[in-house]
């Protein structure tokens, strides 16, 4: 347990602000995505879609497309190539839309696939494509918010849908809240959007000898390949997924999608290679969206802001294909702040929609929208500073388990951020401050994610010449994983960054758990460090043992690995290159494979520390700061300023890890601002399907954004103290930015995004002049 | 090449532009100066031959290729698989994104929204044409000092249009620079090292 406090050696790397390992890769071009291999006798394939939401296909002419130059093999339900698609998910996998593909003639919902074209080149297949002709038999769409009944669903993230918690003599937390002097009642909107990253999903399936290659940009090596096997019922062993770069994810590449076994099916059955890039458009309609919520929550408060009571009752919207839960509350007014009494429910409602799935910060960023945009609510109510309350209201104890936090400062982050904002020059009263035809405000919110971790393997292998190799079958999505496990390695190994290479996203790698919850480095990055400790011991045996060495005779605690080789300790002149070490050896290379279970953590000390969930709870925490401007004739409303500071532990770089928290807080920008995945509630058809209706933040939408990491490295939770990073910055900032807007005009809007019309409503009530 | 005129409503421009004109068909009017130039005066495109192929030849990165395309065959499509120059990336075929942004005759274009048969005898340069050698453009240097990228997907057209934003004497204040590098999306959202890389790139440059 020593080396907690003084992780031996000490990092040099880790925690420094270093340009990404792959950077040149990424600049040149050179970076390999799954759309730019390329293969010999390569087909394409592409999509035909639903276009009712419900009902039947009651004929299906695909005459003219089979005609049509080029074609090679038209798929729908009737010539269905050979799947067995497995519906229900097991612990080796995920898949969020639980309908067979190419099934039967039922349609579910709006962009449902009804066949697939596969032809020589792209061009013919798309021509192709558009001759297909369906006959449908329509029913009504499921297709109103209002319209389906509510219903709990089953557990979400182990937890029951509804959780209470009571003080002792109380008899309900309504009760409670009914008692409390100051209340906030209020239901807050988050509408349907979608993840869009500038890559779209593809797949290549290439079969060789019964044995399956499948290029595809996912977020779960591991998971996409038991995927496969299940459904192309071939052996794990025979499938192999790469997916050398991920051209950003944020969710949607996490679940495996029937497609994958359509194309794997369909080279299977054409014995040459299938190559599908999906449309742009169908990136709205078939990999998963954001639910919409319905969010009320209810804050009871003391005189003084001390909270006494919290409900947080949350509906969202899910599918007849695919249920998943944006379990706003429990993922937001479960684990902010401390209350004697909080209550938090959670209903779904299935509409006929395509199947929702996790998006950056699922739960956490519309729930925490809705709490944060409350408590400022309740500031205003109690004429109490919005920092202020929040200080009144922190807990050392997780609010819903009482678990003590591992490690928690959520009230530096206010400091911080809050110094270098200059919010103690923010004007009390709302409509304040105008410049020109600007009205001027300040908000702000906190931010909160949980610290995940899952078992992880790395391998680690040193070679005679003085150089490493890293490898998982993990994979970079733009997080930095790359970089960040060279730089561990590196530390570990005491070599400077470029002599150690990373290799991700190839399955015959050692596993790594799905990259989502923010849970990969936090999860990996130990197990390099072992895997590199384990592959120094065999060194240090080897170099101790030779008579000649320097070293000799010395144990293995007495050694250290330090500038390209082992060294004394006691005496740092004591030395021998690691390639000495090997000459005499006569070894080529060695190497090292290890496995963390943090569940197990506890009982195996050979990791330190105990990662215990049992009896710790392990979260981040962040603030966002924001200035924003409104137009005072027109509701538009600019971004000008933010400014936050994240508790997150250990940052394992600081150039990337900030770049995280940009990409997150610039989605929190467009969830706030513009994006709105608009869904026809009359036919359950979406209406925005590209990027010129679906309005993801642009260059100049975003400001500068200033970043500060504060609080120690969090050793309680696993050996590089680092809590994960990709979601934290999508949550808090749509209220920040929310509550500048309230700050700025008096005009307080309960639904996303806040365009023009909502706050113009609410301008012209309060008069514009 | 030098100009201050606002964002132009050409096809193969600008995002913002592209999306005011929204019709989507391209017109003569409409193209980039080289291609309108080249669509006036060029000779009649050979006839298709039986396989309804025709023979187009495209200079890319200082190099003539010669390849056989449908005529309705995009200089994205193109340049990705007949060329296998993969680095110009799709993002959404349909002038939205700017991930496909190459340059014609020095100009960037969005390649999704070109036709390759109307590229021909233009100068064409991809991402994989920039560096000289192994010495990277002052402008994927900025890029990976500045860490204008996180999953790389958007880089490529970004980087193209850095160039050209540049060149075009749109990089003199970041306010201009972001409204001028906003036809190109990036959803991991590296906006303001973009920014960032694009001043820097500007000042080594002058
Ligand atoms: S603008 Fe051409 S691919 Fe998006
Ligand atoms: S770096 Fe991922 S989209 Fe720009």
């Amino acid at each position: 347990m020593s080396d907690v406090a003084t992780p031996h050696p000490a990092p040099k790397l880790v925690g420094a602000s270093i340009s990404r390992v792959d950077a040149r890769r990424k600049v040149t071009g050179q970076a390999d995505y799954t759309a730019d291999y390329h293969f010999a006798r390569q087909a394409w394939a592409v999509a035909v879609k639903s276009t009712i939401a419900k009902g039947r296909i009651i004929a299906l002419d695909t005459a003219a497309a089979e005609k049509s130059p080029g074609v090679v093999a038209v798929y729908t339900w009737k010539n269905r190539p050979k799947i067995y698609p497995p519906l229900k998910e097991t612990s080796g996998f995920m898949v969020a839309e639980k309908l067979a593909p190419l099934g039967d003639e039922t349609i579910h919902y709006y962009g449902q696939d009804i066949a697939f074209v596969v032809a020589e080149t792209y061009e013919q297949a798309r021509e192709a494509a558009g001759l297909v002709r369906p006959t449908y038999a329509a029913e009504p769409a499921v297709a109103r918010f209002s319209e389906p009944k509510r219903e709990a669903p089953g557990k979400i993230y182990g937890e029951k849908p509804h959780l209470e918690k009571k003080a002792p003599g109380t008899a309900s937390v309504t009760d409670a809240w009914e008692a409390s002097p100051a209340r906030i009642d209020a239901t807050y909107i988050t509408p349907m959007i979608h993840h869009q990253p500038m890559e779209p999903h593809a797949a290549i399936a290439k079969w060789h000898t019964g044995r399956l290659t499948f290029y595809a940009p996912v977020q779960w090596m591991y998971g996409a390949r038991n995927f496969l096997a299940a459904g192309l019922a071939v052996p794990a062993e025979d499938v192999r997924v790469i997916s050398h770069f991920v051209g950003g994810a944020f969710g949607c590449k996490g679940s495996s999608w029937m497609f994958m076994l359509v194309i794997a099916a369909a080279a299977r059955d054409l014995d040459r290679p299938v190559k599908f890039v999906m449309e742009r458009e169908n990136m709205f309609t078939s990999v998963g969206h954001r639910p919409r919520t319905s969010q009320r929550v209810q804050l009871g408060a003391d005189a003084a802001g001390k909270l006494q009571a919290m409900r947080h009752f949350t509906e969202s919207s899910a599918s007849e294909a695919g249920l998943f839960v944006e379990a706003a509350g429990h993922r937001a007014t479960g684990v902010m702040y401390g209350s004697p009494n909080i209550e938090i429910d959670h209903q779904i409602y299935k509409l006929s929609v395509s199947a929702p799935t996790f998006m950056r910060a699922p739960g956490e960023s519309p729930g925490v929208h809705a709490l944060e945009t409350a408590m400022d609510e309740l500031a205003v109510a109690l004429k109490m500073d919005p920092v202020q309350l929040r200080l009144v209201n922190m807990t050392a104890n997780h609010p819903m388990s009482g678990l003590p936090f591992s490690s928690r400062h959520l009230d530096e982050c206010y400091r911080v951020a809050g110094e270098k904002f200059g919010w103690a020059r923010r004007a009390a009263a709302p409509r304040a401050t105008r410049e020109g035809d600007w009205w001027v405000g300040w908000g702000m919110a906190s931010a909160s994610y949980a610290a995940h971790r899952s078992n992880a393997q790395a391998r680690v292998r040193l070679l005679a010449d003085g150089t490493a190799e890293v490898a998982c079958a993990s994979h970079d999505l733009g997080t930095g994983t790359y970089t960040i496990m060279t730089q561990t390695a590196a530390d570990e190994l005491g070599l400077p960054l470029e002599k150690v290479s990373a290799t991700l996203g190839d399955s015959t790698l050692p596993e790594a758990p799905f990259s989502g919850g923010s849970q990969s480095a936090g999860s990996i990055l130990p197990a390099v460090q072992m895997a590199a400790r384990s592959v120094l011991t065999k060194l240090k045996t080897l170099a101790a043992a030779d008579a000649k060495s320097p070293l000799a005779g010395l144990a293995a605690d007495d050694l250290e690995a330090a500038e390209g080789g082992l060294r004394a300790k006691s005496n740092p002149s004591r030395r021998v290159a690691f390639a000495a070490i090997f000459e005499k050896s006569g070894e080529g290379a060695l190497e090292a494979t290890e496995k963390t279970e943090p569940a197990a953590e506890t009982k195996d000390k050979r990791e330190q520390p105990s990662y215990s969930p049992k009896t710790t709870a392990y979260q981040s925490y962040g603030a966002f700061f924001v200035e924003v401007h409104v137009h005072r004739l027109t509701g538009e409303t600019r971004v000008k300023r933010v400014v936050t500071a994240m508790d997150i532990g250990q940052p394992l770089n600081l150039k990337t890890a900030r770049s995280q928290i940009l990409g997150g807080a610039v989605f929190g920008i467009g969830a706030a601002l513009t994006e709105h995945s608009l869904f026809d509630e009359n036919s359950g058809a979406w209406i925005t399907q590209d990027l010129g209706t679906y309005h993801v933040p642009v260059n100049a939408d975003v400001p500068e954004i200033d970043v500060t990491f504060v609080g120690p490295p969090d050793f309680k939770f696993n050996s590089v103290g680092a809590r994960g990073i990709g979601e934290i910055g999508n949550t808090g900032i749509s209220a920040a930015i929310g509550n500048a807007i309230y700050h700025a005009t008096g005009v307080r809007v309960r639904e996303l995004p806040f365009t023009t019309e909502k706050i113009l409503g609410g301008l012209s009530h309060e008069g514009a002049a | 090449m030098e100009s201050s005129s606002p964002p132009s409503p050409e096809i193969g421009t600008d995002r913002r532009g592209f999306i005011r004109q929204a019709s989507g068909v391209v017109a003569v009017a409409m193209l980039p100066h080289s291609l309108r130039a080249r669509a006036e005066s060029a000779p009649p495109a050979p006839a298709p031959s039986a396989s309804g192929l025709i023979p187009i030849m495209l200079r890319v990165n200082g190099q003539d290729h010669v390849c056989e395309i449908e005529a309705r065959t995009t200089l994205l499509d193109t340049l990705r698989d007949r060329l296998h120059l993969p680095g110009t990336k799709k993002g959404c075929d349909h002038g939205t994104c700017g991930a496909c942004t190459v340059h014609v005759d020095g100009h960037r274009v969005l390649s999704c929204l070109t036709l390759a048969a109307m590229a021909t005898g233009a100068e064409i340069t991809t991402i994989e044409g920039l560096a000289a050698g192994e010495k990277l453009h002052p402008v994927q240097q900025a890029f990976v000092d500045c860490d204008g990228f996180q999953c790389g997907f958007c880089t490529p057209g970004q980087i193209m249009s850095a160039v050209a934003c540049i060149r075009e004497g749109h990089a003199h204040a970041d306010d201009e620079i972001r409204e001028w590098m906003s036809g190109n999306i990036c959803r991991c959202a590296a906006y303001p090292n973009i920014v960032d890389a694009v001043k820097a790139a500007r000042d080594r440059s002058a």
